[in-house]
């Protein structure tokens, strides 16, 4: 799909969820635009079928990397900039088709796609856990730095 | 200087408006921690959970004081988290008294929720610009559109009027495989699977999961099962209910593409 308007419909989305979620006005614009920044990065990653699981991964972990500078720079939580931007790439497709193939009664092929959909989101849930990891030795060397500047 | 009795409500509105937004366990210890800090010798040890709140304050040649208060409703609502830390700290660093503190607390508190225009357009939309993400076309998204319109209007009375907890959930899943089937099967035109995908967006849990694993890896063990709990529920409850009507469906002789 064309890729500007991949990061268009998913900037979109995001700011909606962003309003639905009572986001504050000033930070809904920016959630568009790390959700569209994020989304990118898994639109890329996935094509390459192999890849699906890093691309769930390294999207995920860019979103919220891009949430804690963000959180700096407009003083919110990072939560508030992570939750709304993921929304898209939440494996919904990946969910539909367990529950489907388990409606249908085919139990081994829904276990199978349900073990990888429990993959892709616990790829997702890794990311953000590991980002704290990523931002802290930055954030304290930036404090450093303006400590010594300032 | 604010009295502890002062401090305790200070506290109590704070942590309940927070954990009521759905903000993280450890932020909203730590809110109940600032607070304390105003008080010269006070410490406040305080143990929070996603149903309710255990607190006590401890002041020099007094007894300790407990607050202990439930919380049984979890939404979302990020201005609010954000605007409870920021009334926290500016009491810590002493630009506002108790009083003030006070009264910007229950004005968060008493914010009115979102007008339901404003709510039902954001549903849509968030829905909505899902399915092109997915691969669905200019069929699906208007579709979707229209369907997660009905659905928000549909569910909010459902939700006020009769407490099913996470039931709402699998209500929500199969008014959307209904309204989906039918609205595919008449109009012959969009698909099924990205429509459904798109219109339960809004009903998955994203934040209680984030939270989850947050709260379970920074050691707030009993909080991250049961948000992990509640993440399960609403997921298998959505489940149900889309895969009901599906099965329904095809139980009824109705075909369907994938």
């Amino acid at each position: 799909m064309n890729l500007l308007l991949a990061f268009f419909f998913a900037a979109l989305s995001s700011a909606a969820f962003a309003v639905l979620f009572r986001a504050p006005s000033k930070a809904v614009a920016p959630i568009g635009v790390i959700a569209g920044v994020g989304y990118l990065i898994f639109e890329l990653l996935k094509q390459d079928a192999s890849a699906n699981i890093l691309a769930f991964f390294s999207s995920a972990l860019a979103l919220a990397c891009l949430s804690e500078v963000a959180a700096r720079i407009f003083k919110y939580p990072a939560t508030l900039f992570l939750v709304p931007g993921l929304l898209p790439i939440v494996p919904g497709v990946q969910l539909y088709q367990t529950m489907l193939l388990f409606v249908e009664g085919s139990v081994m092929e829904a276990i199978s796609q349900g073990a990888s959909t429990l993959l892709s989101a616990g790829a997702i849930a890794m990311a953000v856990a590991l980002s704290a990891l990523v931002m802290f030795p930055l954030v304290r060397i930036g404090q450093r730095k303006g400590a010594k500047q300032g | 200087m604010p009295s502890s009795q002062q401090l305790l409500s200070l506290i109590q509105h704070a942590t309940r408006i927070m954990l009521e937004s759905g903000g993280e366990t450890y932020r909203v210890e730590d809110v109940a921690n600032r607070f304390s800090a105003a008080l010269p010798g006070a410490h406040v040890e305080c143990v929070v959970m996603p149903t309710g709140v255990f607190c006590t304050l401890n002041l020099p040649d007094q007894p300790p004081q407990t607050l202990i208060f439930r919380v049984k409703s979890r939404g979302i609502n990020l201005e609010a988290i954000a605007e409870v830390n920021q009334v926290s700290r500016s009491f810590v660093k002493g630009s506002i008294t108790a009083c003030e503190a006070l009264c910007a607390l229950e004005a968060i508190g008493a914010k009115p929720p979102m007008p339901l225009w404003a709510s039902t357009l954001a549903v849509g939309l968030a829905s909505a610009c899902i399915t092109p993400l997915i691969g669905g076309g200019a069929a699906d998204f208007i579709l979707c559109l229209l369907i997660a319109f009905t659905m928000h209007l549909c569910m909010q009375p459902i939700r006020t009027a009769i407490p099913l907890g996470f039931l709402h959930n699998m209500i929500g899943g199969a008014m959307a495989a209904l309204m989906t089937l039918a609205g595919v099967h008449l109009l012959h035109m969009g698909s099924v699977m990205t429509i459904i995908v798109g219109a339960i967006m809004p009903l998955l849990p994203g934040l209680a999961s984030i939270n989850a694993l947050r709260d379970a890896l920074r050691g707030d063990l009993v909080s991250g099962v049961a948000r992990g709990l509640e993440v399960a529920l609403i997921a298998s409850c959505i489940a149900t209910g889309v895969g009901s009507m599906l099965a329904l469906w095809r139980a009824l002789g109705g075909g369907f593409s994938i």
